[in-house]
């Protein structure tokens, strides 16, 4: 292997692929991501609290902040600058259409369409991916179930893992029991079921469930256009160079800012629908210095590259 | 840019002993993955079938950026017909297999490029990156089927390259 470096040529990518974390509401907490000692995770094992939400296209950071100069003297001539306004945003197409990926879209509340049937309890030895339910019961593989508590009048975030919705006012919402298991995002598709046992094709987002929580069949999912509620997720977009090289954005509060359909012709009377969807990074304090940011910008060159 | 023509011959031959290790050939005398390099071997090799051929054609050299960056184009073709009235039947399922063998090989598009020499290979600095370009092509010659695959191949200039 040559001891000699090599020209930092501008980074080639192939793919860009997006992760996504839910943000605890009431503290405004994110999930830590340490780039220097987890930058390098592996592509399709993103580190503990982060959703993998697949490839997205047409990837673009964009910076709102605005640097001004302040002007003094006769004549007047720049000593220092300021920045007037701050902020980021990203704008993105998203080429996968789950869960996840739907409801950040929406940005807004999205809700689960939950069939007819009763909410089933959970017995005893419940795991993050395999469910013991009440009997009977008519759970079959390939089905969605969400679970999560029953909704008793509280107020403030609701939603296990993840908060689905804010409720201000009880009232609105107090006789709708199954209002938590609509909004929730503790949801999973159905592999297989053996008698009361229902196993999962992934881990709930809220891990074990609790004893209160119940399971609802879900049959579809809406997005509403209004509202008042804001989803918020911490985001990581990280762009894998053809170098071995690694370009990541972490932005640790996330809201959708706008969204559209974009649809292109596949192939004759053919059309592809995909969601893109631009969203706005809110602040956090960085604890290494108490300075308020919106986003992170990671480099990790390939090696032996000139610094 | 001999270095990049022999990571990609290399990676492809490599991948496809993995994907399916019984698509050999004899070459010289020695069976190896069924990958061929037209320019290395007599002409009349081109007439193979189930071999994928490699045809190196037209290059171009951007200097744009901090390395000068060579992309050589790479014709890929492979060949499915009937010796036998059994043979002719299967000709679109053998394409069909050789379509996604090709894929496999071509995924993921990078390798690290080597140096090969007399006394073995060393790796270098850069890795080699490809993309598939427009159509896979395919044209009926009598009882044979013939696929033609176009790639770039894309190749920063190190040190010492030419």
């Amino acid at each position: 292997m040559s001891s000699t470096t090599l020209a930092a040529c501008a980074p080639v990518f192939l793919r860009v692929r997006a992760y996504f974390a839910p943000v605890l509401r009431s503290d405004e907490m994110t999930v830590p991501f340490d780039v220097a000692t987890q930058g390098r995770f592996d592509w399709n094992t993103p580190p503990a609290g982060w959703i993998d939400a697949g490839d997205v296209a047409k990837f673009t950071p964009q910076s709102e902040t605005v640097v001004e100069a302040v002007r003094t003297g006769t004549p007047a001539s720049a000593r220092t600058q300021v920045r007037k306004q701050r902020g980021a945003s990203a704008e993105f197409v998203l080429l996968e259409w789950g869960k996840l990926q739907a409801a950040l879209h929406s940005g807004s509340q999205h809700i689960n369409l939950l069939s007819n049937d009763e909410a089933l309890a959970l017995t005893d030895g419940n795991t993050a991916t395999t469910l013991h339910v009440a009997t009977p019961h008519n759970i079959i593989a390939g089905d969605m179930v969400a679970v999560d508590m029953d909704y008793k009048g509280e107020t403030g975030f609701v939603g296990s893992g993840a908060a689905g919705s804010y409720v201000s006012d009880t009232s609105v919402v107090s006789t709708d029991v199954h209002y938590v298991r609509r909004v929730t995002f503790n949801v999973a598709r159905v592999t297989s079921v053996d008698g009361a046992t229902v196993q999962l094709a992934s881990p709930l987002l809220a891990g074990v469930p609790t004893a209160e929580m119940k399971v609802s069949r879900v049959v579809g999912f809406t997005a509403r256009e209004g509202g008042d509620f804001f989803q918020e997720w911490s985001a990581l977009f990280v762009a894998e160079g053809v170098q071995g090289d690694r370009l990541i954005f972490h932005y640790p509060r996330m809201q959708t800012a706008e969204s559209s359909c974009a649809r292109s012709v596949l192939r004759g009377p053919f059309e592809q629908w995909q969601m893109q969807m631009q969203m706005r990074a809110l602040p956090v304090t960085d604890v290494v210095d108490g300075e308020e940011v919106f986003c992170y910008r990671s480099y990790l060159p390939a090696p032996m590259r000139r610094m | 840019m001999q270095s990049a023509k022999d990571t990609f011959y290399i990676a492809l031959r490599d991948r496809l002993a993995k994907v399916n290790a019984t698509r050999t050939t004899t070459v010289r005398g020695q069976t190896r993955p069924a990958v061929v390099v037209d320019e290395n071997e007599i002409p009349d090799r081109e007439a193979d079938q189930g071999v994928f051929h490699l045809k190196w054609g037209q290059r171009t050299t951007d200097r744009s950026g901090a390395l000068p960056l060579d992309i050589l184009e790479c014709e890929i073709s492979y060949s499915a017909r009937g010796g036998d009235a059994l043979s002719v039947l299967a000709r679109g399922r053998q394409m069909d297999a050789m379509d996604a063998e090709l894929s496999a090989m071509l995924h993921p598009p990078l390798a690290q490029k080597m140096q090969f020499d007399a006394t073995g290979s060393s790796p270098m600095q850069t890795n080699i990156f490809w993309c598939e370009e427009g159509q896979r092509a395919l044209t009926v010659k009598d009882d044979t089927l013939t696929r033609v695959v176009r790639v770039a191949v894309m190749s920063y200039r190190e040190g010492g390259e030419r």
